[in-house]
């Protein structure tokens, strides 16, 4: 840690906060271009077909239609997809899910756009479909992809499990399921696009990865890269969703083709309908532990449907198995986790990336253990805990910040007074309460392979500062957080920053706003980039004040001596001297964390450079007539190295508590039913509980200011400790997400509690 | 995406029956549901008609004889927050409570609510089924766990009101006002069960309109109360629900009735709890055997048996609560 001028910890306003409330950011959708024409998408209506004919022709005689485009149209490469391609734009051939797009209408106005999707004629062969990831690997099954409907397997083996299971106490083995979710963000899908007085095609858009559509784009439609210009709009959440192509490449396509200011803006419909889902997991878990509770042999066996896409399916299915063991040492290990195509709709990136599913089985099973052992749930994870020294199962020796130990010291006053008072206090007759653990660890970027981030500074002549940043700011604060990065080491104020931020004609490659990477990644680029300029500050200033530079740091805009404060000399004149001399006053900060690719058949490896560590508590009520569950309190405390932004922090654990409530008890999106809100349960203010957020600051040696991470691990423990609450209140277990009503009224019957306790 | 319909704004009752003859004409009240019905297509509309103008039909009355006319127009948060509605016809109170949301609250109409039409999914969705004029009911064999599992036949929706249900248990009568006059229809007689007709839900004629709701006195010693099961805490319909107007002598239970909510395609009055329990102290024994009762008759569909066990819990929980005066009203 080098300066830090008190800019980092301090919630100060974040950037834009005070824009938004006054409704002044332009979302997508709300565009003024000169008489844009409107983009609808006619999805497919099949599950899985053959193609054999479009006919556009009544379509195009609908009055204010302009244009049909199908993948005839598509200039150069027609499929997309960030690891790997296999999504086209518009189908060619065939159709493998009831949401790819076939064709795109361009029109005047919304209704012939939609008047004239109606009138598409298509004309398909359907082949036979198959919708479960176990039937698609069958010989016979259908198949979804050429190549097969096995997309990819991940294996971690460490030591000789079967061998150890044999000495251990207790051995216990389950099966989980989870189900398809819909990120269901604030705002839909949206984009819009013009060409610039250059002839150059500019897509303002909706997105998480502006520099990963950029390129998209230039491979779709077979431009020069300077050609392309893609600039974040405001965006209205995302929760990975907006980091697949949406509306980028319809915008493109019409662009490309039409010269003209282009509008393509999805309902909530075509949002549930034409976007990725959480992948749903079937998870085998058997592991054993000795009678003290230490934690032997573990063994999983997983399958995650991806649907008719790849998406980041391949990233679900390294990190579902790669976090399979908790936060927890486990000596002997053997995982698999195989990433199938249906003719399911597709699954991608969804906060967490599989390890939310994956924390559901292996916090299941620490209760189970406990449970057989006699022990406490908190004991049992104490004792397995993680600590600096460990090996995980994929042979990473941890020597950073590991912060598990002192998430579970921090939650354990406020389960143990949950388990002595709350659990006894008085209840209405058909009521059970209970209190459930739910722990977790979460590696920081992309899981061992390189994810770098770049960012640039620069100083004019009067000494301004701009930072360049192609890291998309979607919500969570990052602008805020990277402008607090670069303020605490050029000794200024943040508000004494430009910042340029996800715009591919001035930012560079800041990598997709995912995987919780953003405030360690670019975090470091920025810091990386703001000690270059700082440097060449300090350096000119020996010149000016003729004093070491080991005396002087940077205060308020101002090279300042130590030991004399009056003794200093303004950053412009600084700058103007440097101009003159010709020393540049542009630098480039970059930042990839160091990691060892997976061995693709043992797993070994190191897959993040470090992890985040956060464990919940869950008080829940359960009505045992009905099955109706009320979640009280959680109490969420999260090791994220060091809050840079404690606001931003909270507000992240807040935001994914209220997700792990939907997730673990009412969300589930069913490719046949759920057509929009109306069909999915989303949580209400209603339905949230007191949230008790514990910021734990264990400082990571590679963090920026000791960062790490917090976006996706706040989400990860909430759905654990709140089955666990359930299963404590009811007495019996639910293995399959979401815990919802039916299910949960089901375990009170099996348990025997669907009877009126004593009437006083 | 809607089409585009003629919209107009009579000023009196008798100018909206007017504008009602036009074929195609849809009244609009608070168009909490209508516009969801024309916007997904289930109906079309020519003409709307909104009766937001009428002034009369908006609030609550007293009767002379210690009942309340409640006026069509009248808001369900109105009807939640009435003072009198609360103290004395609770049931309608906490009913009115636990519709939608707070917004659609603000906007929804008594009138609208009992007049809405239902939520099965193929019939919101792109499906020509039954109820629609087509040939054949999806549910069956389809996705019905929120299907109804009394009195289904033909078709199989539940009535999604959670106002009519308490209206039914406190013996309320429907005001209805057409071409030929006006006429009284008992709330527990206005919906239209699909063995009688699969295409209506409920008694009025297109041209027709309900203009208030009439609540008779409550006897001395109602307790009434509405509880609902859902799958979370708003915005959100009854998976099994349970009106209840009671009067105890004794301890023991004088007078009962009992109308359940999202189980059956119109609010369902069980006569089968109201004679398990009349004369009787509401007992663990009573209320198990009157749980037992409920259920009987249900016939379940293929995904929707857990409704049996949901709808004993509910039972039981309003009649134990309802003997230890938690819920007196
Ligand atoms: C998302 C959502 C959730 C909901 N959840 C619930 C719920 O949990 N519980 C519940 O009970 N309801 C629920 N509703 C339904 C809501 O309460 C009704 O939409 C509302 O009460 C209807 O009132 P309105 O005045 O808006 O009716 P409108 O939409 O104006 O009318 C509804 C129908 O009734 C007819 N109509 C209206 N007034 C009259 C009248 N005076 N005479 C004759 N016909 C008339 C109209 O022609 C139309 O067909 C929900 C609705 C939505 C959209
Ligand atoms: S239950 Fe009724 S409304 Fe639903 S599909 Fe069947 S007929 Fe149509």
């Amino acid at each position: 840690m080098k300066s830090n001028n008190g800019m980092i910890g301090k919630s100060i306003p974040r950037i834009g906060a005070i824009e938004r409330l006054l409704g002044k950011p332009l979302f997508s959708a709300d565009m003024e271009l000169d008489h844009p024409l409107v983009l609808k998408v006619l999805p497919s209506d099949r599950h899985h077909a053959r193609i054999l004919d479009i006919d556009t022709a009544e379509a195009a005689r609908v009055e204010g239609v302009v244009e049909i485009f199908t993948a005839e149209d598509i200039p150069r490469n027609h499929l997309t997809g960030i690891i790997n391609k296999d999504r086209p734009l518009l189908a060619k051939n065939k159709v493998r899910s009831k949401g790819d797009a076939v064709a795109l209408v361009a029109a005047l106005n919304i209704h012939a756009a939609e008047t004239a999707a109606k009138k598409i004629h298509v004309v398909y062969e359907d082949l036979p479909s198959v919708h479960d990831p176990e039937e698609a690997l069958k010989n016979h099954a259908s198949k979804v992809h050429e190549k097969g409907n096995l997309l990819f397997t991940r294996k971690i083996k460490k030591g000789n499990p079967e061998k150890a299971f044999e000495a251990c106490a207790v051995v216990v083995e389950k099966t989980y399921r989870t189900s398809f979710l819909e990120h269901t963000y604030l705002e839909p899908d949206a984009g819009a696009g013009y060409l610039d007085p250059d002839g150059n095609l500019v897509i303002i858009a909706s997105t998480q990865n502006p520099h990963y559509d950029h390129s998209e784009l230039v491979s779709l439609l077979g431009v020069a890269p300077e050609k392309v210009r893609i600039v974040q709009a405001a965006t209205g959440g995302g929760f990975g969703s907006k980091l697949d192509l949406n509306v980028q490449g319809f915008i493109g396509l019409a662009l490309y083709h039409l010269k003209r200011p282009v509008m393509c803006t999805f309902t909530r419909e075509e949002t549930y309908r034409m976007t990725a889902k959480r992948h749903p997991l079937k998870m085998v878990f058997k592991t054993g532990a000795d009678e003290n509770g230490h934690l032997m042999a573990m063994t999983a066996k997983m399958i995650c449907d991806t649907g008719a896409y790849g998406s980041y399916g391949l990233a679900v299915a390294s990190r579902a198995p790669v976090h399979a063991t908790g936060p927890y040492e486990i000596d002997h290990v053997d995982v698999e986790c195989r990433c199938v195509y249906t003719n399911n709709p597709f699954a991608g990136a969804m906060r967490g990336f599989g390890v939310p599913q994956a924390a559901f089985a292996h916090e299941s099973q620490m209760d189970l253990l406990a449970e057989a052992l006699g022990m406490d749930p908190l004991e049992i994870r104490r004792v397995n805990a993680l600590k600096a020294g460990h090996k995980t199962a994929t042979g990473q020796l941890l020597n950073g910040s590991v912060g598990i130990d002192q998430c579970l010291e921090a939650v354990k006053p406020h389960y143990e007074n949950a388990l002595k008072t709350w659990l006894h206090g008085e209840t209405d007759f058909a009521k059970q309460r209970g209190v459930g653990l739910g722990a977790m660890w979460y590696g920081i970027g992309n899981t061992g392979v390189q994810n770098p981030s770049t960012a640039h500074i620069e100083m004019d002549g009067e000494g301004r500062i701009t930072l360049y940043t192609g890291c998309a700011d979607i919500g969570q604060g990052s602008t805020t957080v990277l402008s607090q990065i670069a303020a605490a080491v050029l000794g200024i104020s943040p508000d004494m920053l430009c910042m340029v931020v996800g715009d591919t004609a001035f930012t560079s490659n800041a990598g997709a706003t995912s995987a919780s990477r953003q405030t360690y990644i670019s975090g470091n680029a920025v810091k990386n980039a703001a000690e270059k300029l700082a440097d060449v500050l300090l350096t000119e200033g020996v010149d000016l004040l003729k004093r070491p530079k080991t005396d002087l740091m940077l205060e308020n805009g101002f090279v300042v001596y130590k030991k004399d404060p009056d003794h200093r000399m303004p950053f412009s004149k600084i700058a103007a001297r440097a101009a003159k001399r010709g020393i540049p006053l542009r630098w480039q900060g970059y930042f990839d964390p160091e990691t060892v690719p997976l061995d693709p058949e043992t797993g070994e490896g190191v897959p993040y450079a470090t992890y985040a560590f956060a464990c919940h508590v869950a008080l829940v009520t359960v009505d045992v007539l009905t099955g109706e569950v009320t979640v009280h309190k959680i109490i969420a405390a999260h090791d994220v190295g060091r809050a840079i932004h404690p606001a931003s922090v909270e507000g992240q654990i807040r935001g994914g508590a209220a997700m792990g409530v939907g997730f673990a008890l009412m969300e589930e999106y069913d490719p046949s039913t759920t057509r929009s809100l109306k069909d999915y349960h989303i949580p209400t203010a209603m339905d949230m509980p007191e949230i008790i957020p514990i910021i734990i600051e264990s400082s990571e040696p590679t963090g920026p200011f000791g960062a790490k991470g917090v976006g996706e691990p706040a989400l990860i423990p909430t759905a654990p400790a709140v089955i666990n609450g359930i299963t404590n209140a009811v007495s019996a277990r639910i293995y399959h997400l979401p815990a919802n009503l039916e299910r949960v009224l089901e375990a009170s019957i099996q348990s025997g509690k669907f009877t009126m306790k004593e009437v006083a | 995406m809607l089409s585009n319909f003629a919209y107009v704004q009579p000023q009196s009752l008798k100018a909206a029956l007017k504008q009602l003859e036009t074929p195609e004409a849809r009244l609009h009240a608070g168009g909490t549901d209508l516009l969801g019905c024309l916007r997904e297509g289930i109906f079309g509309a020519k003409k709307i008609v909104s009766i937001s103008g009428l002034n009369a039909f908006k609030g609550v009355r007293e009767t002379s004889n210690g009942g309340l006319r409640i006026g069509a127009l009248t808001t369900i948060t109105q009807v939640e927050r009435h003072p009198a509605i609360r103290s004395r016809f609770r049931a309608l109170s906490q009913g009115a409570g636990e519709v939608a949301s707070p917004q659609l609250r603000n906007q929804g109409t008594i009138g609208g609510n009992i007049c809405q039409k239902p939520r099965c999914w193929y019939y919101r969705g792109e499906f020509h089924c039954l109820r629609k004029g087509g040939e054949r009911c999806y549910a069956v064999g389809g996705e019905n766990q929120y299907h109804c599992i009394f009195g289904g036949e033909n078709c199989f929706i539940v009535h999604p009101s959670d106002t009519a249900p308490p209206l039914v248990a406190l013996e309320a009568v429907v005001r209805i006002v057409g071409p030929q006059g006006t006429r009284s229809v008992p709330v527990s007689r206005f919906h239209v069960p699909p063995s009688e007709d699969f295409r209506q839900e409920t008694v009025l004629a297109p041209d027709e309109m309900v203009t208030e709701i009439i609540l008779p006195p409550a006897p001395s010693g109602l307790r009434s109360s509405y509880r609902k099961v859902r799958a979370r805490r708003a915005w959100d319909f009854s998976l099994a629900g349970m009106a209840l107007a009671i009067t105890f002598k004794d301890n023991t239970v004088q007078k009962a009735r009992v109308v359940f909510s999202g189980v059956a395609p119109v609010p369902w009055r069980s006569k089968e709890v109201e004679v398990a329990i009349t004369g009787r102290r509401l007992d663990k024994e009573t209320v198990a055997r009157a749980a037992d009762a409920a259920v009987r008759e249900a016939e379940p569909m293929e995904k929707n048996g857990y409704k049996i066990s949901l709808l004993r819990g509910v039972v039981e929980e309003e009649l134990l609560a309802a003997q230890s005066g938690e819920s007196p009203g």
